[in-house]
C-alpha cells in the first residue's frame, strides 16, 4: 500500500466495499453506454485520420 | 548616413525609418497588415525608442540571397537594417555613452527585441526576435528560448521565439511557419536549423510537378513531411477540425515544448468566400479558469479552457492570437478584409504537423482515449453504486500533456503533497526519455497516471499510478481489485487494472 501525505477520507471503507461488491456482480459492459459516448470515441479516434487528398493540397496565402 | 541612429518611436517614425530605408511609399507600409499589428504590440510592450543598426548581416536572408537575389536582373542589397526596440525613452546623446561604456545606464531590462528589415520590395520583415506577452498566470508560451544579441558591443537577450515574414519567392506561409518552428526543435532537439529556401528545397526535392522550387507559392502537407523529415524529426499529423481537438492537442504537446504548424482554411464569413488556405505556427496558448466540457461531453479536460492561441503567422505578425469565440469550430484572426475591417477573417482549422523526436511514438490519441473511459467508469461507479461521500467524482479534471523524463522527476521533487517515500521510489525509478502523464484532480483530491511515451501501442505503456491523496488512488485500487477484466473492452484499461492489482 502506498504511503499517502494528504489523508482527508473522502471516501469511506463501507462505500469502497460496495464499490467492491457492485464491481464484482456488474458485467461493465453492458453498463458502459451509459457514460461512454461513441461519438466522442470517435471523435478521438479520427484525430489520426486524414483524407489522403488533404495531404495535396498546397498551403498558399 | 550613419551606422546608427536612435529614434522615438511611434508607429509612424517606424514606418518612416522602412519607408526611406527601403524606399516604399509611406501610405503602403501603413497599410501593410504587420504595422497594423506591431502598432497594438508595441504600444502593449509600452516601446518608447528605436536603435538602427545598419548593413546587418543576416544570415537567413543571406542564404536566401545567394539563392535567388543575387541571380536577379535587378540589384538587391545583401545586407540589412536591423531596428532594436527599447521600453526605455533615451536619445542619440543619451546611447552614445552607453555604446562607449561611460554611462551607467543599463538597457539589458528595457530590451523588447529586434526586427530584420529585409532589403526587398514588400515582404520586408525577416528574422524577427520580440518578447512574449507577460506570463499573467494565464499566458504560456512554453518553447521561447533566450536569443543574444550583441549590438555594437552592448549585450542584449530577449526571450522569443523567431518569426519572418513569407518572402513569397523562396518561402511561402508554409516554410515561414516550419522555419519558426525549427527554432524551437533546433534548441530542444539539437539539430541545425536550415534557412526559408532550404526548408523549401527540401520540401520540393521529391515533387517536381507540383510547383516550382522558386518562386516557391505554398507547401502541401506531404511537402512539409518532407522538410520536417529532412532535419532528422518525424512529422506527426493530426486532423483538427474540432476545438476541442486543436486545444487539447496543443496543450498536450507544447506542454513538451514542442511546436506545431497548424493548416487552416480562411474565410470571409461575412461574405461567405473562402480567401485560401494558410500555414501558422503555434507559439503559446491562453488558458481560462472555468472548468470546460470536452466535446460537450461530462469529461472535463483542462486544455478544454483554452480560450485563444498565440500564433506566428507571417501574414500578420508574432504572437498573433486566434480565439475559440465562434461556436463554429472556426477561429477569429488578426486578418483583415479588402475593405480593411478586422474581424470578418476567420480560420477553419484542417490538420495539425508535429515536428516529433523519433522515439515519441505513442500518440496523445491514445492516452486521451484511455482516460475519457477510465473518466466513465469512475462516473459510472459513482453513479450507480450509490456512493454516500464527499468525493463528487462528477468535477474530476483531467490534465493530460507529453513531458520528459527529466521534467517530470524535477516537478515530482519540488511536489508538496507527495509523501517522502512516495517521492523516493518516483525519483530514483528508471523511467522512459518521454512520458505522457495524465492527473485527475477534484479540489485537494488529485491522482496520476504516467505512461511511456516510447513503448509501442500494443506494448505495457502505463508505469504506475502516483497516490497524491488518499480518496481517490483508493477508489482506482479497489476498481482494480475487483473489476472484472473480461469484462473490459480496452485492452490498454484490461492493462492498467492487472497492473494496479498487483
Amino acid at each position: 500500500m502506498s504511503e499517502i501525505k494528504i489523508e482527508k477520507k473522502l471516501i469511506s471503507n463501507e462505500d469502497l466495499q460496495k464499490v467492491g461488491e457492485w464491481l464484482k456482480s456488474t458485467d461493465i459492459s453492458q453498463e458502459r453506454s451509459k457514460v461512454i459516448n461513441e461519438d466522442t470515441i470517435s471523435i478521438i479516434n479520427q484525430m489520426s485520420f486524414i483524407n489522403p487528398d488533404q495531404l495535396k493540397e498546397p498551403y498558399t496565402l | 548616413m550613419g551606422q546608427y541612429s536612435v529614434i522615438d518611436y511611434s508607429i509612424d517614425s517606424l514606418c518612416d525609418i522602412i519607408s526611406i530605408e527601403n524606399d516604399i511609399s509611406f501610405q503602403s507600409l501603413k497599410h501593410k497588415l504587420h504595422i497594423i499589428y506591431l502598432e497594438d504590440y508595441f504600444q502593449f510592450m509600452e516601446v518608447r525608442t528605436i536603435v538602427l543598426e545598419r548593413d546587418y548581416i543576416d544570415k537567413d536572408y543571406l542564404e536566401d540571397y545567394a539563392a535567388y537575389y543575387v541571380r536577379s536582373f535587378n540589384s538587391y542589397k545583401r545586407t540589412c537594417l536591423r531596428l532594436h526596440f527599447f521600453s526605455k525613452a533615451f536619445n542619440q546623446d543619451i546611447f552614445k555613452p552607453i555604446l562607449t561604456n561611460s554611462s551607467e545606464i543599463e538597457l539589458t531590462n528595457d530590451y523588447v527585441g529586434f526586427i530584420v528589415v529585409k532589403p526587398l520590395p514588400q515582404t520586408i520583415f525577416g528574422r524577427t526576435c520580440l518578447r512574449t506577452y507577460p506570463n499573467a498566470g494565464c499566458r504560456y508560451f512554453n518553447f521561447v528560448r533566450p536569443y543574444h544579441v550583441n549590438l555594437y558591443g552592448i549585450n542584449l537577450k530577449v526571450e522569443s521565439i523567431a518569426y519572418q515574414e513569407q518572402d513569397s519567392v523562396v518561402a511561402a506561409c508554409a516554410s515561414s511557419a516550419i522555419w519558426s518552428a525549427f527554432q524551437a526543435t533546433g534548441l530542444l532537439f539539437q539539430h541545425s536549423i536550415p534557412s526559408p529556401v532550404e526548408i523549401t528545397k527540401a520540401a520540393t526535392v521529391f515533387f517536381p510537378y507540383a510547383n516550382r522550387h522558386f518562386p516557391n507559392k505554398g507547401l502541401n502537407p506531404e511537402q512539409m513531411a518532407h522538410a520536417i523529415r529532412n532535419i532528422g524529426l518525424e512529422p506527426f499529423l493530426i486532423s483538427a477540425k474540432e476545438y476541442d481537438i486543436l486545444k487539447a492537442t496543443t496543450y498536450a504537446y507544447q506542454r513538451a515544448k514542442l511546436p506545431m504548424v497548424l493548416g487552416v482554411m480562411l474565410e470571409n464569413w461575412v461574405e461567405g468566400t473562402a480567401l485560401g488556405r494558410h500555414a501558422v505556427t503555434i507559439t503559446g496558448y491562453r488558458i481560462g479558469n472555468a472548468r470546460t466540457r470536452f466535446v460537450g461531453q461530462d469529461f472535463y479536460l483542462k486544455s478544454s479552457r483554452i480560450e485563444k492561441i498565440y500564433c506566428h503567422d507571417d501574414q500578420v505578425g508574432p504572437f498573433a492570437r486566434m480565439e475559440f469565440t465562434r461556436d463554429d469550430n472556426r477561429l477569429t484572426t488578426s486578418w483583415v478584409d479588402k475593405n480593411r475591417v478586422m474581424g470578418r477573417i476567420v480560420a477553419t482549422p484542417e490538420i495539425i504537423i508535429i515536428p516529433l523526436y523519433h522515439k515519441i511514438r505513442i500518440p496523445f490519441e491514445i492516452i486521451l482515449e484511455i482516460i475519457y473511459r477510465i473518466d466513465g467508469l469512475l462516473k459510472l461507479i459513482s453513479k450507480i453504486a450509490g456512493l454516500n461521500n464527499g468525493l463528487n467524482i462528477n468535477e474530476i479534471e483531467w490534465d493530460i500533456f507529453l513531458t520528459t523524463n527529466n521534467d517530470f522527476k524535477s516537478e515530482i521533487r519540488l511536489d508538496k503533497a507527495l509523501a517522502e517515500g512516495e517521492k523516493l521510489s518516483i525519483l530514483t525509478k528508471g523511467l522512459p526519455k518521454y512520458i505522457w502523464r495524465a492527473i485527475g484532480s477534484i479540489d485537494d483530491e488529485k491522482v496520476e497516471l504516467i505512461f511511456d511515451a516510447t513503448d509501442i501501442e500494443q506494448g505495457e505503456i502505463f508505469i504506475r499510478l502516483i497516490p497524491y491523496s488518499q480518496s481517490l488512488s483508493e477508489l482506482m485500487r479497489t476498481i482494480a481489485a475487483n473489476i472484472n477484466v473480461d469484462d473490459i473492452e480496452s485492452i490498454q484499461l484490461i492493462k492498467i487494472f492487472k497492473m494496479l492489482k498487483v
